[in-house]
């Protein structure tokens, strides 16, 4: 086809060219998409050369020019957009600068600008299509106003990796009445789905319509104030919806319940506040103990019968007068000195862990202890230990040395008292000389608030050296609190 | 047959040609200097300024033009690469200036120098290079203006200083080429161009004392496109008037969307510079139709339509279309060719960019220096130590077969 230069080609160009076009071979079409021949031969041949938008579009059904424009990238990090409406219908004119759609990202909605100038031929999304992947087919420009009409069936041939999800629109008003398990309409099309969550609850409870209902929202959405003139107007009721009761996982494992004794939930109580409001600290010593079974023995054998219990009961209640600090209780953020020994001692019962009071043990002898110490034990055991027994008392000692293997143990401070001490078992074990002795760990568990590490130390060096020199206990050992540091100075 | 055509030429639908009939008559008989009147300059510190009646002829305004479409075009074109994530990082479109670059250029001499900021595609493309060039470059590729390196912010040509990434760098090293150029006794001047951002850059008035001082042969001009990124000129500058902010420097205030203003400004300018009389201030009133760069949509600090209402009024190329085919220096159709001569160009050039490979790793070694031997480059551990396999780009280009 000769080119005929001048103005006329105006004229056989719009009206007769996109008539004739699919007829004229390739080479002919070549030739005139490249000009003028006084283009340089280099043009034609790299346009051929290399594989060209128009290259391509020539190969499926010879369709006449057009640009096509994949969904664009606005933002660096978007994958999928969603086409929320589009500015031009097809076949209009779209200029520099002009908007084709808006595109919602997944940071803004955002106006796409078109990439160039023409008419807009063929629209492949309708608004509302959500998730599109970037670079698919969404439209398709021509630069003649007479292509538009060869794209009225284009499709894009390429399969797209992902499938998009079918447009939901609000024009499907059987899904609002549908039980709430089941899915709801989140997107549609523009503007009609733009209602804040008060107004969207609205709609779920009375199965309403977006398009029933008059709008007054900047952006044409419907406000809360709409629905509830709409609900008001027409008398609505909420809707029933079913609900599925939660079904509860079937519980496999076989357990028993043991419900707490009134004595036991007491003990729980107060075992906690204590654990949580007393700063507990530890101190441990060994004490040997053969001195004192040669005693405890020798004893026996004049029928006098003690335990090692008593024998630590005594300890402590002169190591308490030997060291009055650890005698103390906390209260109003002061450590009070107490004026009696009184040493409560913990007996397991069946119903729990009681401390029946020793009153004034410094006062008493070891027999006197031993005593005192059986009768309680004896009313402990048969429930029948009276209020005063029990409550009150300064200091606690905890024995479970009879239960051989523990070694050592560490327990909890009674409120209002400031210490206990935890008793463990004898272990026979050898010394450097490779001689068996005996010996067993008590742990003093103290309030660190009314009872510095120096006296809670002092104290236990004095039990121990009581313990495992029971002849001391009669003499009152040099200690080292009595010993006057200023002297050092 | 000059009736027939006459009969037959039908103007578009959107043109403002007024009598067709009469232009084909008057192109024929060949007029080569049509007079054309710019709007008048506002100038600070200075008695005369440069003409408000100025000359076009036919083989400028079809190069203007072509000028303008292509740097257009090229810059649309980069936009929707960018969108197509094929450009990645930064992309700052020239879209509405052209008027400015191609206008400054049709003053310049052999020896002028420009130096400018991001904003550089299209004078990169006045000042040598080609559409494929700048493309590729932007999208990284080996047929890119610095083989892919840079982008925008490294793009250079002969007498071309970039490219400048930060903002008003490019101002103290505008005023030293100047000095450069009156040190050699040259008759140049350089151009030194920043937007209005950059006019309240502390550095550029302490160039500004130096050029003065000295006498330096520099033209600073600012391309107030009205907006800092998103910030609109009043709410960033105490005083607007970017042409008298060099206070003792004389200044001039030019249309940027006319080129022929344009033109004539930086022809006066440079008459002036070149005679000593020392440097000038310019500001150039000109608008940019994109976001500041691609990340910014470009209209939640102004709105569409007033994008629309600067397209419709004062866009640079249409203005200039309709003159000069109104005057009758070219027709439309001849317009249109060039329209068309100019899409493929840049079609062409989108495809190799592309399309086109990238340089291998080894390039990260090469130009470091110009003049020492071969560099150790140590690695991220002591065993990655390199021993710089090319010491220049063109080395490497030769080892892939590229040159």
């Amino acid at each position: 086809m000769r080119r005929i230069p001048g103005p006329s080609i105006s004229l056989i160009s719009n009206a007769i060219l996109p008539r004739i076009r699919p007829c004229l071979s390739q080479i002919a079409i070549n030739r005139e998409l490249s000009g003028n021949a006084a283009l340089p031969h280099r043009t034609r041949t790299l346009h051929q050369k290399l594989e060209g938008k128009q290259m391509r579009n020539f190969s499926s059904a010879s369709l006449p020019t057009h640009i096509k424009v994949p969904l664009p990238a606005l933002s660096p990090t978007m994958e999928l957009g969603t086409i929320v409406a589009w500015h031009k219908k097809e076949g209009d004119q779209v200029a520099e600068g002009d908007l084709l759609c808006d595109i919602e990202t997944d940071k803004a909605t955002m106006g796409f600008e078109t990439p160039e100038e023409g008419y807009l031929a063929k629209i492949l999304f309708e608004a509302g299509t959500r998730d599109i992947p970037i670079g698919k087919l969404v439209c398709i420009i021509v630069s003649n106003k007479d292509d538009v009409a060869a794209f009225a069936s284009f499709k894009d041939e390429q399969t797209t990796p992902k499938t998009t999800t079918p447009p939901k629109t609000e024009a499907k008003p059987a899904e609002t009445k549908e039980p709430a398990a089941s899915q709801e309409t989140k997107h549609g099309a523009h503007n009609s789905e733009l209602m804040g969550p008060a107004v969207r609850l609205l709609f779920h409870h009375y199965g309403l319509k977006a398009e029933d209902i008059k709008r007054s929202g900047p952006k044409q959405n419907v406000l809360k104030e709409d629905a509830l003139a709409y609900i008001a107007s027409k008398k609505l009721q909420p809707i029933k919806r079913e609900t599925k009761p939660v079904q509860q996982a079937k519980d496999t494992t076989k357990y028993e319940d043991i419900p707490l004794t009134n004595i036991r939930s007491i003990i729980a109580k107060r075992l906690l506040q204590s654990k949580q409001t007393i700063p507990h600290e530890y101190l441990s010593i060994d004490i040997r103990s053969d001195k004192l079974n040669a005693l405890r023995r020798d004893l026996k054998n004049k029928k006098i019968a003690v335990s090692i219990n008593d024998f630590l009961v005594k300890g402590c209640a002169l190591g308490l007068r030997a060291v009055p600090e650890v005698n103390v209780q906390w209260s109003n953020q002061t450590s009070v000195l107490m004026q009696t020994v009184d040493i409560s001692i913990a007996v397991a019962t069946e119903t729990g862990l009681i401390t029946p009071i020793v009153f004034g043990a410094d006062r008493l002898g070891i027999m006197g202890i031993s005593e005192k110490t059986k009768e309680l034990a004896k009313k402990a055991k048969a429930n029948k230990l009276a209020p005063n027994e029990f409550q009150g008392g300064t200091f606690t000692i905890s024995n479970l040395g009879m239960f051989g293997s523990v070694t050592n143990f560490t327990a909890i401070i009674n409120p209002p008292q400031s210490a206990i001490l935890a008793v463990g078992g004898p272990r026979s074990e050898l010394d450097e000389e490779l001689n068996t002795f005996s010996r067993f760990a008590v742990t003093l568990c103290y309030d660190s608030r009314a009872i510095s590490a120096d006296s809670a130390k002092r104290f236990l060096a004095h039990l121990s050296q009581s313990l495992s020199d029971p002849e001391l206990m009669l003499v009152e050992p040099l200690l080292e609190s009595q010993f006057d540091f200023s002297k050092l100075l | 047959m000059l009736s027939v055509l006459s009969k037959g030429f039908k103007p578009a639908a959107n043109s403002t040609v007024a009598a067709a009939t009469t232009v084909t008559s008057t192109r024929l008989a060949s007029t080569n200097d049509v007079n054309f009147t710019v709007q008048s300059y506002k100038l600070h510190k200075l008695d005369n300024g440069p003409k408000t009646s100025v000359t076009l002829n036919r083989t400028d305004a079809l190069d203007f033009y072509r000028k303008m479409q292509v740097i257009r075009r090229m810059e649309s074109a980069a936009g929707n690469l960018y969108k197509e994530k094929k450009i990645r990082g930064f992309c700052h479109l020239y879209s509405g200036q052209e008027a400015c670059a191609v206008g400054m250029k049709a003053a310049m001499t052999e020896g002028d120098a420009v130096i400018t900021a991001y904003r550089c595609h299209g004078w990169t493309y006045l000042l040598g290079s080609t559409t494929t060039q700048i493309l590729a470059e932007l999208t990284g590729r080996i047929a890119g203006n610095v083989y892919g390196k840079g982008g925008s912010m490294h793009m250079y040509e002969k007498n071309f200083y970039g490219g400048n990434g930060i903002v008003g760098a490019q101002q103290p090293l505008g005023a030293g080429v100047a000095f450069a150029m009156k040190y050699r006794n040259q008759k140049n001047v350089c151009l030194t161009l920043y937007g209005d951002g950059a006019a309240n850059q502390g550095q550029l008035f302490e160039a500004t004392n130096m050029a003065k001082l000295w006498g330096l042969p520099v033209i600073f001009i600012c391309e107030n496109n009205g907006f800092g990124m998103g910030t609109p000129i009043e709410r960033a500058s105490a005083s607007t008037d970017y042409y008298t902010r060099g206070d003792y420097v004389p200044g001039i205030w030019v249309d940027g969307m006319d080129i022929l203003a344009v033109r004539e400004a930086l022809r006066w300018s440079k008459e002036y510079c070149d005679a000593g009389k020392g440097p000038l201030m310019l500001e150039m009133a000109t608008y940019r139709y994109h976001g500041h760069s691609m990340s910014d949509p470009g209209t939640s600090y102004r709105t569409r339509d007033e994008i629309q209402n600067v397209r419709k009024t004062r866009d640079p190329i249409t203005g200039f279309k309709d003159r000069v085919v109104t005057s009758g220096l070219v027709t439309e159709d001849e317009l249109k060719e060039i329209d068309k001569d100019v899409r493929k160009e840049v079609e062409e050039a989108v495809k190799i960019a592309t399309t086109d490979g990238v340089l291998p790793p080894e390039a990260l070694y090469a130009d470091i220096y110009a003049n020492t031997a071969t560099q150790e480059i140590r690695g991220a551990t002591i065993d990655e130590t390199v021993k710089q396999p090319f010491k220049t780009t063109t080395e490497v280009l030769k080892s892939i077969g590229r040159l």
